[in-house]
C-alpha cells in the first residue's frame, strides 16, 4: 500500500497531489512538466514537500505534521530517472553489488542470478558503463536498484531515450521482475501505450493535480473530464447540449448512450471505437448512425486516421490501412459511422 | 579553407615564439653551469626552502580549497558568488601587491602579539598560499561542475550515507581534476616571487625560495648561474605540466 498526500510551492507552480495504490504496478501518468517528476523525487526524499505525507506499507517516510523526514539513505526507495545512471567508474557487477556493500549485507546468489541471466548482463559485468548500449544500461540500473531488496521501486521515465522495440523489453522485463520479487512500483509515463501494458492502477496528473486515481481500466474507460479524456487518448471530445434520459444532443445530432448517474458535459469516444460501414450495410440495427464527409486523412505507420463532418460535428476515425484501400478512403467520400453506446463516455467539465 | 586551417599559422607562431626562447636559454649555458648549481648551496637550500614552503601552501589549499571549489559548483547563493569573484583577485592582482597587503597585516600590533610572521618561513608559506589557493578552488569547482549530483542521490538510494555517497561517487569522479588542480596550485607556490620576496625577505638560507634565489644572482651580475637555475626550473614546471595533462588522459570513463 502508497499512500502519498503531498503540497509543494515553486516559483511558477505548485503541487498538490494525493493518490493511493495497493496494486504492485502502479503510474503517474501525465504530460511533461505536469509534476510527476516532482511528486516521484519527493517520495524519494530528493527534496522536501512543504505538508503531506508518504507512506509505503506500515512505513512512514514523511508526515509534516509528525516532523518525519526520513533520510534518503533510509527510506529503502529503489530509483531510476530518465538519464544513465550507472557510475562510470565501477564496471557493472561493482553498480550492481553497490547497494549490498554499503549496507554490509550478503549477496543473495539466487537473486542476483535471476536478475542477472532476466535482465541479459551475465557478459558484462566486469565492463565499464560506456562500453554498454543504452538498454543495457537501464537494465543493469533496474538490477542495482532491486537488488537490494527495496519497500519501493521508483521509476521516472527511465525507457524514453530507448528506442521503440527496445523499450518493448524493458516493459516486459520489468513487470516480469516487479510480479516475481513483489515490489510496489510507480512508474512515471507519459508514454500511452506503455502505461497501458505495464500498469495495474493509474494515477492520471496534470499541473500538479491528480485528476483520476483508480485501476487501469476504470481510468482508462470512464474518464473524469476532457483534460483527462485527452491525456488518455481519447480523439473524439464532444461537448454535450441537451440531455434527456439516455440521449444526448450534440453539434446537431442525438446520440444515444448507457444512462449515465450524472449529468454529462461533455462524450469521450476513442477513435477505434467509431465504426465504419461498408456501403452495403443494413444501417437499420446498428446504434448512433452519422453520415459524414471524410475533409481530412491522416496516414499512420499501421492504420489511417479520417477526419469526417457531419453538418457542425466533427469525428476522427481509425480504420486499417487495408480497409482504408480497399474502400478508396479519400478526402470528399461519403462515408456512413456507427458508434456503439457503451463505447461513449460521459464526462464532466472539471 | 576550414577555421582551424587558418589558426594554424598563429599557433605556429606561439609555439616558436616558446620553444625558441627556451632553447636559446639552453644554447646559452653549459653543463658546467648546471652542474655548479647543485654545489651551489645557497641554491640547494632556496630549492629546500622551496618546496617546503610550497607543499604547506598546496596542504592549505587542498584542506580549504577542494571544498570551496565544492560550494561553489553547488550552490547559487550569494556566498558562492560573493567568493567566485572575491576568489579570481589573488590570480589577477599583481602578487607584489599581495605582499604588501599581506606585511601591512602582520606588522599589525595585532598579529604580531600573537605570532611573528614577517622574515618567516610561516609567512612565505601564507603569503604563498594565498597565491595559490584560487588556482585549486577554481580547478575542483570546474571538476565537480562536470559530475551530476543523481550519482550521489542513486548512491543514498542504495543506502550509503552522505559522506560515503559524495566519496564514492562525486569525489573519486573529480579526483584526477582536483589533484591535476593541486599541481597547478604548487607550481604556482613555487613560482612564487613578489609576495614571498615581501613577506619573507629573502634572507638567504632562511626565507630565499628558487625565484628569489635566480633574482639574486642576477643583479650580483652571475647571469649564467641565474639562467641555468631558471632553466631547471623550467624542466621541472614542464615535467609536471605534461603529468597533469597526459598522466590522467586515459579514462576508462565518460561522463
Amino acid at each position: 500500500m502508497i499512500d502519498v498526500s503531498l503540497r509543494k510551492r515553486f516559483i511558477n507552480f505548485n503541487i498538490d497531489a494525493s493518490f493511493s495504490f495497493k496494486e504492485l504496478r502502479n503510474v503517474l501518468f501525465g504530460v511533461s512538466g505536469s509534476g510527476k517528476s516532482s511528486i516521484l523525487k519527493m517520495i524519494a526524499g530528493f527534496f522536501e514537500p512543504d505538508e503531506g505525507y508518504i507512506r509505503v506499507g506500515d512505513r512512514v517516510l514523511f508526515d509534516k505534521s509528525k516532523k518525519i523526514n526520513m533520510p534518503i539513505f533510509k527510506r529503502g526507495v529503489g530509483y531510476i530517472p530518465q538519464e544513465y545512471t550507472l557510475f562510470p567508474h565501477m564496471t557493472v557487477g561493482e553498480n550492481i553489488l553497490y547497494g549490498v556493500k554499503v549496507r554490509g549485507l550478503k549477496v543473495d546468489g539466487v537473486k542476483f542470478d535471476f536478475l542477472v541471466e532476466k535482465a541479459g548482463l551475465k557478459g558484462c559485468l566486469s565492463s565499464y558503463p560506456n562500453e554498454l548500449s543504452g538498454g543495457q544500461k537501464q537494465r543493469a540500473s533496474l538490477v542495482r536498484s532491486i537488488v537490494v531488496s527495496p519497500d519501493i521501486l521508483l521509476l521516472d521515465e527511465p525507457f524514453t531515450a530507448l528506442d521503440a522495440p527496445i523499450r518493448r523489453e524493458m516493459y516486459e522485463l520489468l513487470t516480469e521482475i516487479v510480479d516475481r520479487l513483489e515490489v510496489p512500483t510507480i512508474y512515471v509515463s507519459h508514454d500511452l501505450e506503455g502505461v497501458y501494458e505495464f500498469s495495474q492502477e493509474i494515477a492520471v496528473i496534470d499541473n500538479g493535480v491528480v485528476l483520476s486515481c483508480s485501476d487501469r481500466e476504470s481510468v482508462f474507460s470512464n474518464p473524469v473530464n476532457p483534460k483527462v479524456a485527452k491525456l488518455l487518448g481519447y480523439k473524439n471530445i464532444l461537448k454535450v447540449e441537451s440531455v434527456a434520459g439516455d440521449r444526448v444532443f450534440v453539434s446537431g445530432h442525438t446520440f444515444k448512450i448507457e444512462k449515465p448517474s450524472f449529468t454529462p458535459d461533455f462524450l469521450f469516444i476513442r477513435a477505434e471505437d467509431v465504426l465504419l460501414l461498408r456501403f452495403d450495410t443494413n444501417i437499420s440495427d446498428k446504434e448512433n448512425i452519422v453520415r459524414g464527409e471524410i475533409v481530412n486523412v491522416y496516414t499512420g505507420l499501421s492504420s489511417v486516421c479520417l477526419k469526417i463532418k457531419s453538418g457542425s460535428l466533427e469525428l476522427y476515425l481509425n480504420v486499417s490501412k487495408h480497409v482504408a484501400k480497399k474502400m478508396e478512403l479519400k478526402v470528399g467520400e461519403s462515408v456512413v459511422v456507427s458508434l456503439k453506446k457503451e463505447s461513449i463516455r460521459a464526462g464532466r467539465k472539471g | 579553407m576550414k577555421l582551424t586551417k587558418l589558426s594554424i599559422l598563429p599557433t605556429t607562431i606561439l609555439i616558436v615564439f616558446v620553444i625558441s626562447v627556451i632553447v636559446w636559454g639552453f644554447f646559452s649555458v653549459s653543463f658546467l653551469d648546471f652542474y655548479g648549481l647543485f654545489k651551489d648551496k645557497e641554491f640547494v637550500s632556496a630549492v629546500v626552502f622551496g618546496l617546503e614552503t610550497s607543499f604547506v601552501a598546496v596542504l592549505f589549499s587542498s584542506i580549504l580549497g577542494v571544498p570551496a571549489g565544492f560550494l561553489l559548483a553547488r550552490s547559487s547563493g550569494l556566498l558562492s558568488k560573493v567568493s567566485d569573484v572575491l576568489f579570481d583577485l589573488p590570480i589577477v592582482i599583481p602578487p607584489l601587491v599581495v605582499g604588501v597587503l599581506l606585511l601591512n597585516v602582520f606588522n599589525s600590533s595585532l598579529i604580531n602579539y600573537v605570532y611573528s610572521f614577517v622574515f618567516t618561513f610561516s609567512g612565505a608559506a601564507i603569503a604563498q598560499f594565498f597565491v595559490a589557493f584560487p588556482f585549486t578552488v577554481k580547478s575542483s569547482k570546474s571538476a565537480f561542475e562536470l559530475i551530476p549530483p543523481v550519482y550521489e542521490r542513486i548512491a543514498m538510494t542504495l543506502g550509503a550515507g552522505y559522506l560515503r555517497s559524495f566519496f564514492d561517487t562525486t569525489f573519486k569522479l573529480a579526483f584526477e581534476s582536483i589533484i591535476s588542480g593541486l599541481i597547478l596550485s604548487w607550481l604556482r607556490s613555487l613560482g612564487e616571487f613578489g609576495a614571498t620576496l615581501i613577506v619573507g625577505g629573502g634572507i638567504a638560507y632562511k626565507t630565499e625560495n628558487i625565484p628569489i634565489n635566480i633574482y639574486l644572482k642576477i643583479t650580483e651580475g652571475n647571469f649564467r648561474e641565474g639562467l641555468a637555475a631558471s632553466l631547471l626550473v623550467i624542466v621541472v614546471v614542464f615535467v609536471f605540466v605534461l603529468l597533469t595533462k597526459f598522466l590522467f588522459k586515459k579514462k576508462r570513463f565518460n561522463l
